[in-house]
This record gives C-alpha cells, structure tokens and sequence, in this order.
C-alpha cells in the first residue's frame, strides 16, 4: 500500500512538474512539454551523464563523438559540432535535442520547430549543474542527486588518495603540439589541482594559452602529461627540454582516445579522469 | 650577302607572304594601317616570332642559326611602349643594352663604358643620366629606350613607332639622328604611322592586309592613289623640293 | 627624383645599417625572450662558461632559425616581384603555401591527431613522417602543378593565374580536412598563422644547406631580372634564354619559400614588405635587392619573432599575427605615401 502512495506521488509531482519552463545555458526560454522520450545529444559529455541517470534507452541519435558507454556506439551519429546534420535530426522526430551552446545548430532546429536545450560543459561545476538540469529536463531530479553525489563521493575518494602523497609535482599538462597547455581555471586545470598538482601556468594566462617553450624549461616541471598520440616522440627530441627534468626522469604521461576523453569531458566519469591523474602525478 | 632579309612571311597573325629586306646603311620606313602586321613583321624580323611559312636571314645565314646572343649584338630591337624599369637609373638602363656583348656574368670594360657614353650622347639622354627613369617625361623615356638598344651598337636597329610621346622638337632631333646612323653604317628599319616621318627614310615599304602594297623611295611610293587606298579619300600629297608632303584635305 | 648622396655611399650605407640590424636583431633575441635572463648570465652561456639550455638549445638557433627563413622569403618574394614584373608578388605565389598547409593536414588526417607533426625535425633526420617533410614535399608539389598548369614558365601571366587557381583549390580541401575534427582545426590553424616556437639546431643545418643550394643562382641572377624589367621581348631580343633562366629562377625560390614553409609554417608580409621597402632605398638593380632582401628579411622575421615572443609573455603570439599586424598597416601607408608622390 505504501510504495503505491510512493508511486502515485512521485507520478504527482511528475506531473506538476510538467510542462517545464527552463532558460538554457545560451539565455534562451526552452517549455519542455512532458519528458522526453525520444532524445538527440549533441555532446559526448551530455550522452555519458544521460546514459548515468538510466535514461540511454530514450537517446534516439547521438554526435558523432560519443562513444560510452557501449551500448551508445551503435546509435546513429548526427554529424559533430562544426558539421552535424540538422535534417536527420529533424526527420527523426524527437522531442528534446541537446546540443552545444557553440555553432548555430539550435536556430536551424527551432525553425524546424525542435525543442531544443543548449548546454555549456566546460568547467568542473558545470558537471554537476548540468548533471541536475537534465535531471529536471527529463524527470529524473532524483537520480540526479543521487548521481551528483556519487561523482562527488568518487572524485573525494581520489582527492585523498592524492592526499596521502608526500609531495606536490610541479606539471605541465600539454594538450597540443603548437604547444598549447591548460590554464588553471580550466576543467583540467581543476583537476590537476584536485590531483595534488602544481600546474605551471598561473591563471593570468587564460583558459588555454599558446606557451612559449622556453618558459617551460625555465619552470623544469617533475611531470608532463600529453593529450595527443606520438606525444613522447614529439616532446623528448625538442631542443633544449631533455634538461627537463620530466624528460630526464621520463615521467611523461601520454593520453589518447580513451583517456583523453576521460579527462577532456566534463561529466559523470570525471573521477577515473582524475585517478588517471593521481596515478601519475604520485606514481604508480 | 649583306643585309637582314625576311622572305615569304606567311603568319602569324595577320601576315600573308611578306618579303622585306633592310641593308646596312640604309633606313626602310614600315608603313601601314592598323592590324596589317607592321609590328608582326617587325618582331619576325627580331627573331621573337616565328612565322609560319618562309625564313628571316641574317648576312645570309638564317636568323635561326645564330646563338641568342649572336643575334642580338647584331639586331636591337625597341617596341612600342611595354613595360619599363621606373627604378633604375638611365645610366643602368641603357648599360643594359649592353647585356649582348656581357651575357650574364661578364663585366664591364672600356668598350662597353664607351657604348654607353655614346649611346647616351647620340640620343641627348646624357642630360638626365643620374635621374630615375621614372621620373622622365614620355619623351624622354622613350629617348633612354632607344639609347638602350644603340648600346649594343648594332648593326641593325628595329624599331616600333619610336617617335610616339615625341614632341616636334624631339621628333625632328630623333629622325635626324636615324640619318645620321645610317650615313655612318647602320640599317633601320622603323614601323611608322606618319607618312610625312616615312618620307625622310631612304625607303618606304607599305604594308596592307598582310601584304607589301609597294616598296621603294618616298617620292615614288608615296602618291596620292596609294595612300587614299590606305586612309581614305581625304588625303592629299604635296610636292615640296622634292619630297613628298601628305596632309588632310580639310 | 635625384638623390643627395652620391650613389656608391647611398648603397653602402644602406646595406650597413642592413648589417647592423642584423646584429642587433641577433643579440636582443638572444639576449630576450619569455623567461628574464640577467645578461651576465647570457653571455655566460653563450661563451660556455655556464650552462644554460634556453640560451644555447632554445633562443640561439630559434633566432639563426629564424634569420635564414626571413632571408629565404625576403629574397625569394624580391624574386617574385622581379619576375612577375609585380610589386605585389609574394613568395606564396606559386601556391606553395597551400600546398604546405594542404599536406600538413593531411598528414593530421591520415595520423589522426597532429602526432609527430609539429616536432620540427630537420629534413634529414629519421622521423619520416613530421610535418617538416610534409610541409615541404607539399610546398613543391603544389609549385610544380602550377608550372604544369601553366605550361612551363613561357607566359608570365599563366603562372600567375594557375598559382591563384592551385592555391584555392588546395585551401578548400584543406579546410574541408580540417574541419572534420574539432582537433584539427586549432593544431592547423597554429601551423597556418607561423611557428618558430621548435626551431633547433637540425632545423638551422637544413635551412642552411638549402640556403647553400638555392641562394647563389638567385643572386647571380640579378642582372636578368634588371633586364626582364624592360619586358621580355626585349629581354629576348638581348639574347638571353629567357625560359630556362625563369625556370631556374622559379625553381630555386621556390625551393627557399618550401624550406621556410617546411619549418616555420605560413609566414606573411615578410616576402612582400621587405623588397618594398629596400626598393624605395636602393634603386631597383635586382642585383643588390636581392641580397638587401635578404638581410632585410632576415632582420624583420627575427624582430617580429622577438615581439611574439615577449610581447604577452610567457605566452607567445603566433609570428604570422605579428607581421601582419605590423606589416598590415605600413603597407598602407608605403601605399599611401606612393599615391601621394603622383
């Protein structure tokens, strides 16, 4: 008798809370009208916390990048964030499409009369703001604290494993050959922090600058962690970094495919991004 | 054998079987409309164009047979406007004249200084030889240009209406130096558009439609017949001490 | 227009201060740069007496580096102007240009990340596929489709309009590669505004060795390019053989500009201001400009290499936002100044 009345009110409070009214991550108005069920993510971060709060089974398309979990590979693919294709999307009829706060695809999609939500997932706090928002958006405010908590509970768990070490490696963290690096405002900048790292770069230079090689060799960081395949090559043949004392120690931590996704996407699996870190910057 | 000959110049463009032959020492006016090939012919004769049918021949030898540098310490050629180094100096432009004789590496000596002085000279450019040659009139561009190709002391000069920009004075001064050359060993052959300026040559050669209308002394080709056939009605020849005048009847 | 000084001096004064620019050029790159290094400690380092690898790893061939791709794009775009008989000829003319950039992205697209790319190995070494060689192979090959286009290098005017005509076709399928991936775009982007951010000491000895290879035809070629300012019939009528010098000519600064584009990516305005400028010094005697371009460009890459480097340090601006910027609107003004004199 008890879990009916449990049942019955929480359909109750689906029900007032629908139709939904919410302003997304570009300032727009967005009246959602009943959960969604049939639903388009245009982001790979968007498609792990979706599938994290058990709703994979009403993602109808997916961006060409997500790949977890699974199950989601098999979907068909909408295009990418500077080629999607918007009349696929429209022909398959769904009722919430989430896309990126980047590019003009929500204009073609309204016009196409779409429900459409802009997210922004960027920064470490945005994991949760947007894990709760699509909470709401899809009926699943529960699950959603719930999985919020479980993100917090799994990156404190490797926040004190990172603790425990004895000492703090200075690190450059480069995500591109030119060589651009992170700031420590950054989503990774975070959780270089997170990981008991002492990011070179200080927040004055932005989000993602373009860093001047000698400055790096000046700052002799302990660890390099390198985002992109043939890093290592790369890296130890350039003049004057073997004096480094990361190359000299050959503590170099190279992450490509799926690692780099762990830690470039702000969302659910954020912690084993961070155990990635940890592990390196505290040996293992 | 002496003497640049062209002989059954057929092509290309408007030419349609041209012979035409200019000796040392002596000045042929090239006469004629527009589009009848005067400058074609000109450039067949430099060697620059090669023709379709029928040969150019150099003190006998075909023009083809000479190393490119041959021909041209023999044969100056000097069209009509083109480009021109507005950044030089007219002393360098006119040593450049002397490039026949150099070839790429060579330098200069006592002889090519001497060509150059009196090239500038002869052409009265000598004036204005520390001055940029964008800084000249038309005039006395075009002067610097023809003092260019003398520098090669040629044998033969080929010239593409070289009084265009000239004023009278500067075009009198020009025509009598053309005198002066020939008298002293050189053969011209010059396009002109003036019949008036053709009558001072030692022959006139009229071209029309790709053929040689006439050929031989001004007072002979230039008639009234003949040029009306060639202008229009309205034209007129007077005989003045002995030389032919055209003018338009007004 | 006359001049004041007597020529000879007016000559000899400018290349001085062509020397001295270069020198200063040198020792303020050397001596400044991201990190503040007491000049003590510079010039300890540079006499070995003390060891320092930003000064003699990093700063040192960076600025030689960066000296012989300025002298490679300012003599071959002097080249170019001469050439083309066009005061806005610059060395990417023949489409080498986007025919670097085209075969860079490439190979990002067939590695699937810029990997090896931007480790700027010299030409010579092992590491086969870096985006040295790429850059290079691709700068020549889209300059010999050109000349192909062209029908050889007879017709000025065709070349011109096959280089237009290879270098759109190779931009857009550059950026079609490139935007198949968000990646790409930035790493491209990088390479197309100019880098010298990797140039070392394998990066100098390649440099050199083209330089050794393609700088004394060109400058030999000095007096050809006085007499092609006539125009080339009466170039020809001169006597020289025309088509082979302007294939020689074409081949070997094209040659330079695939060097510069192989290391340091796509580098504008040096090519195009420098023999501007020198022109307006010297006279137009090919024979001078051309190695005053050189030493100008060399001079102008180093000093604006310097400017990227300190001007929002520790971070670097790319050098090709740095010449345009400064190159951008002094062309303007030369220009200006120009319509003013008429």
């Amino acid at each position: 008798m008890r879990r009916i009345l449990v049942f019955l009110a929480a359909l109750w409070a689906l029900a007032l809370a629908f139709p939904l009214t919410v302003t997304d991550d570009l300032g727009r108005t967005v009246t959602v009208k009943a959960p969604p069920k049939r639903i388009v993510t245009m982001l790979p971060s968007v498609t792990e916390t979706v599938c994290a709060l058990g709703a994979c089974d009403r993602i109808v398309a997916t961006d060409d990048y997500s790949d977890w979990p699974e199950r989601v590979k098999a979907l068909p693919k909408a295009g990418g964030l500077y080629n999607p294709n918007p009349e696929f999307i429209v022909s398959l009829k769904p009722d919430l499409v989430l896309v990126s706060k980047y590019g003009r695809l929500y204009e073609t999609l309204e016009r196409a009369g779409l429900t459409v939500y802009a997210v922004r997932t960027e920064t470490y706090e945005d994991i949760f703001r947007t894990t709760r928002t699509l909470g709401r958006l899809l009926g699943l405010e529960a699950q959603a604290e719930r999985l919020v908590a479980q993100i917090q509970r799994e990156v404190y768990q490797e926040e004190s494993r990172a603790a425990k070490a004895k000492t703090r490696p200075r690190v450059y963290y480069e995500i591109d050959p030119t060589p651009y690096t992170v700031g420590p405002e950054s989503f990774i900048g975070v959780l270089i922090q997170k990981a008991r790292g002492v990011n070179i770069i200080s927040k004055e230079l932005g989000l993602f600058p373009k860093i001047a090689p000698e400055f790096v060799v000046e700052k002799n960081p302990e660890v390099i962690v390198a985002t992109y395949p043939g890093a290592l090559e790369t890296i130890r043949a350039r003049p004057g970094w073997s004096r480094v004392k990361a190359v000299q120690t050959g503590r170099i931590c190279v992450f490509t495919g799926g690692q780099d996704s762990l830690l470039s996407r702000p969302g659910p699996r954020v912690a084993q991004g961070l155990r990635l870190l940890v592990d390196c910057f505290h040996g293992r | 054998m002496e003497g640049l000959e062209a002989k059954g110049i057929v092509g290309p463009y408007a030419l349609l079987g041209v012979d035409l032959a200019v000796r040392p020492g002596e000045w042929v006016a090239l006469l004629g409309p527009n589009g009848s090939g005067k400058s074609t012919l000109l450039k067949v004769m430099a060697g620059l164009l090669r023709p379709r049918a029928g040969g150019v021949f150099l003190e006998g030898k075909p023009l083809r047979a000479y190393g490119s540098y041959a021909r041209g310490r023999l044969l100056a050629y000097l069209p009509q406007g083109g480009p021109y180094p507005e950044g030089l100096l007219v002393e360098e432009v006119v040593r450049l004249g002397r490039l026949p004789h150099l070839g790429l590496w060579g330098r200069e000596g006592r002889e090519d200084v001497e060509a150059v002085e009196w090239a500038l000279e002869v052409t009265g450019a000598s004036r204005f030889r520390g001055r940029y040659l964008g800084s000249l009139s038309g005039g006395e561009r075009q002067r610097v240009l023809l003092a260019r190709a003398l520098a090669a002391r040629p044998r033969y000069l080929l010239l593409d209406e070289p009084t265009t920009f000239l004023d009278l004075e500067y075009q009198g001064g020009l025509l009598a130096l053309f005198q002066n050359l020939v008298a002293k060993g050189m053969g011209i052959l010059s396009v002109l558009h003036d019949p008036n300026q053709a009558a001072l040559a030692g022959r006139v050669a009229v071209l029309k439609g790709g053929r040689l209308l006439a050929e031989g002394k001004p007072e002979v080709v230039l008639t009234e017949t003949l040029l009306q056939n060639l202008y229009g009605p309205g034209v007129r020849v007077a005989h003045l001490m002995g030389r032919p005048h055209v003018y338009l009847d007004g | 227009m006359t001049r004041a000084l007597p020529l000879a001096l007016r000559r000899s004064l400018v290349f001085f201060w062509l020397l001295l620019l270069l020198l200063l050029a040198l020792v303020l790159g050397v001596a400044m740069g991201a990190v503040s290094l007491p000049p003590g400690e510079v010039l300890q380092s540079l006499l070995g007496l003390k060891e320092n690898p930003i000064v003699t790893e990093m700063r040192l061939p960076r600025v030689l580096g960066g000296m012989l791709v300025g002298a490679a794009l300012g003599v071959a775009g002097a080249s170019f102007q001469g050439l083309f008989r066009n005061p806005l000829a610059d060395p990417y003319l023949m489409g080498s240009a986007a025919g670097a950039a085209f075969a860079v992205t490439l190979l990002a697209s067939l590695l699937g990340g810029l990997a090896p790319a931007f480790a700027q190995h010299a030409i010579f070494q092992s590491l086969p596929l870096s985006a040295t060689l790429f850059g290079f192979l691709g700068a020549l090959s889209a300059t010999f489709l050109t000349l192909v286009l062209a029908g050889g290098a007879a017709r000025t005017g065709e070349l011109v309009l096959a280089g237009v005509v290879v270098g759109s076709v190779l931009t857009g399928a550059t950026t079609y590669l490139m935007l198949q991936d968000a990646d790409r775009v930035r790493a491209v982007f990088a390479y197309t505004l100019g880098n010298l951010a990797f140039m070392g000491w394998p990066s100098v000895k390649a440099m050199v060795l083209f330089f050794l290879l393609a700088l004394p035809p060109l400058l030999l070629l000095g007096r050809v390019l006085n007499a092609l300012q006539l125009g080339e019939e009466v170039a020809r009528s001169m006597g020289l053989p025309l088509e082979g010098l302007k294939l020689l000519l074409l081949l070997a600064a094209s040659l330079l500009v695939a060097a510069a584009v192989a290391q340091a990516g796509i580098i504008g305005f040096v090519g195009l201001i420098t023999p501007h400028l020198l022109r307006r010094l010297l006279d137009e005697d090919y024979r001078l400009l051309l190695p005053a371009s050189a030493l100008g460009g060399a001079a102008l890459l180093t000093l604006a290499d310097l400017l990227a480097r300190t001007l929002t340090r520790p971070a670097e601006l790319p050098v090709g936002v740095v010449t345009t910027l400064l190159g951008g609107p002094f062309f303007l003004y030369l220009m200006w100044r120009r319509r003013g004199r008429a």
